[in-house]
C-alpha cells in the first residue's frame, strides 16, 4: 500500500511537470530536454502497474515480465535525459545529445536480462525479488540493472551542481535517494540469493527511490519559479532604468535592435545613462547609481557553477 | 535608404566581421574575451585601471599598441563600476578587432557620442561606431547570453 503511494506520488509529480512545462517546452527547445525526461519518467512509472494492471501492459508483451526490463531502460533513460537537462551546452537538443551512455545501458540491459533470465513466470509486481530467491541468473540482472541506475543516478549527484542555487539541494538529496534506493536493492538481491533476506533492507528501496524522484521533481517546481523571478527582475529593472533614461534624456543607441532580449537592452541603456552622465558633467543621484549597481549585479549573476 | 542608414549598414557589417574574427562563444568571462582577442591577433594586452584619471575629461578608455612589438594596453578609469569599464575596455577591443593591419594608432573612447564630435574625419568616425558596435556584441555575449541553469528546468 505504502509502495503504491510512493509510486503514485512521484507519477503525479512528474506528470504535474509535463502538463505544466508542456508550454514552455513548446516555446523553447533547449527546455524540452528537461520535459522528455519527466515523459519517459511518466511512462516508467506507469509501467509499475499501479494505474494501469500489470497483466494487461505485461500481457501486451507476451506476459512474461518483459515489461520490467521495459521500465527498467525507461527508467535509466529518464534518468540520463535529466542529467543532459542540467549539463548540456544551451544550444543543446534533443536531436544532438549523444545518446552513446544510454544506448550501451540498454543493450546490457536487454541482453543481460534474456540470457540471464531465459525462463520467466507470469507478469508480477515482485517477479524479480522472487525469482531472485532461487535463480542467479535474477541476481545477476538485478544487480547489473541497478548498478546501471545507480551510475547514471551518480551523474544526476554531479550535475546538480550547474543548478540554480535554490534547487542544488533538492537535485542532490533527490539523485542521493535514487542511488542509495538502487544500492539497498542490490543488498537486498545479494542477502535474498545467498544469505537470508533482511525485511529492513527489503523495505528500503521504496521509499529512497520513490521519495528521491519527489524531491527532484521540487527542484524542478522551484527551478522553474526561480528562473521566472530571475526574468520578472530583469523586465523590472528595465522598466526603471527606462525611466531613469527618460528623465535624463538619454535614448537608446542607435542600431540596437528592437527586439534584444532585456538583458541587452539593461546593458545598452545602462551604459548610454553613464555616457550621458560624464559627457555632460552631471553625475548620477544616489538612487541612480544604486539602481545602476542592482543592473550590474544582475547582468553578473552567477546562477550556477557553470554557464555556457 | 539614406546615408545614415548606409552608413549604420557599413558599421554593422564590419562590426560583425570584426567580433567574428575573435572567435568568442558564450560562457566566457572578459578576462576570456581579452585573451582570445591576444589568441586571434597573435598579440599581447595589458589592461590597466588608472587611478589618476581627474583630468580625463569625457574620455573613458584608450589603446596604445605598439605594432613593432605586438603589444598594447588598454587604459581604463579604475574609478568606473566594472561593468561600465569592460564596456570601454571592449571598445578598444572593437578597434583592435577591426584594424586589420593594428596600425598602431592611438584610440580613446570618449563618453560623448562620436555623432556629437565635430572633430573626427569621417572614416575616424565610422571606425568609433565599428568599435562601439563590437562592445555592445561583446557586452551581449557577456551579460545576455542565455544561462545553462536558466534554461533546463
Amino acid at each position: 500500500m505504502v509502495t503504491v503511494l510512493l509510486i503514485d506520488a512521484a507519477l503525479a509529480g512528474l506528470l504535474l511537470v509535463v502538463v505544466l512545462r508542456a508550454r514552455v517546452a513548446w516555446q523553447q527547445p533547449r527546455a524540452r530536454i528537461a520535459w522528455l525526461a519527466a515523459a519517459v519518467g511518466v511512462v516508467a512509472l506507469l509501467t509499475q502497474g499501479t494505474v494501469v494492471p500489470l497483466a494487461v501492459l505485461d500481457g501486451a508483451l507476451g506476459g512474461t515480465n518483459v515489461l520490467k526490463l521495459v521500465q527498467n531502460v525507461l527508467t535509466m533513460v529518464a534518468l540520463w535525459l535529466g542529467v543532459q537537462a542540467g549539463t548540456a551546452p544551451v544550444t543543446a537538443r534533443v536531436r544532438t545529445l549523444r545518446w552513446r551512455v544510454p544506448i550501451v545501458l540498454g543493450v546490457v540491459f536487454v541482453v543481460v536480462f534474456f540470457a540471464a533470465m531465459p525462463d520467466r513466470t507470469a507478469s508480477s509486481f515482485f517477479f524479480l525479488e522472487e525469482a531472485a530467491a532461487t535463480s542467479t541468473g535474477a541476481w545477476f540482472y538485478g544487480v547489473v540493472h541497478m548498478a546501471g541506475i545507480a551510475f547514471v543516478g551518480a551523474l544526476l549527484c554531479a550535475s546538480a551542481r550547474v543548478s540554480l542555487t535554490r534547487t542544488r539541494v533538492f537535485f542532490r538529496l533527490g539523485a542521493v535517494g535514487i542511488v542509495a534506493g538502487c544500492v539497498s536493492e542490490i543488498v537486498d538481491l545479494t542477502l535474498t540469493r545467498f544469505f537470508a533476506p533482511n525485511a529492513v533492507v527489503s523495505a528500503l528501496f521504496d521509499p529512497l527511490f520513490y521519495l528521491g524522484v519527489v524531491s527532484f521533481v521540487i527542484g524542478i517546481f522551484v527551478a522553474s519559479r526561480t528562473t521566472t523571478a530571475i526574468h520578472r527582475r530583469g523586465e523590472n529593472l528595465l522598466a526603471r532604468v527606462d525611466e531613469v533614461a527618460r528623465e535624463r534624456g538619454v535614448t537608446m543607441p542607435p542600431g540596437l535592435a528592437a527586439d534584444a532580449v532585456a538583458d541587452t537592452r539593461l546593458h545598452a541603456l545602462r551604459v548610454a545613462i553613464e555616457d550621458a552622465a560624464i559627457a555632460t558633467s552631471t553625475p548620477l543621484a544616489a538612487d541612480q547609481r544604486a539602481l545602476l549597481d542592482d543592473v550590474d549585479a544582475h547582468l553578473t549573476r552567477q546562477t550556477s557553477g557553470a554557464r555556457s | 535608404m539614406n546615408e545614415s542608414d548606409e552608413i549604420l549598414t557599413r558599421v554593422r557589417e564590419r562590426g560583425d566581421a570584426a567580433f567574428r574574427r575573435a572567435a568568442l562563444t558564450p560562457g566566457m568571462t572578459f578576462d576570456d574575451v581579452v585573451a582570445a582577442v591576444e589568441k586571434a591577433l597573435e598579440i599581447r594586452l595589458t589592461i590597466v585601471p588608472e587611478i589618476d584619471t581627474a583630468h580625463w575629461g569625457t574620455m573613458t578608455g584608450f589603446l596604445a599598441y605598439f605594432a613593432d612589438r605586438r603589444e598594447g594596453s588598454i587604459h581604463v578609469r579604475a574609478s568606473d563600476a566594472t561593468v561600465y569599464s569592460q564596456f570601454a575596455a571592449s571598445h578598444e577591443l572593437g578597434h583592435l578587432l577591426d584594424d586589420a593591419h593594428c596600425s598602431g594608432a592611438l584610440h580613446e573612447r570618449s563618453a560623448a557620442s562620436p555623432h556629437a564630435a565635430p572633430g573626427l574625419t569621417t572614416p575616424e568616425y565610422e571606425a568609433e561606431l565599428v568599435a562601439e558596435h563590437v562592445a555592445h556584441r561583446i557586452a551581449r555575449l557577456l551579460y545576455a547570453s542565455p544561462r545553462v541553469a536558466e534554461s533546463s528546468w
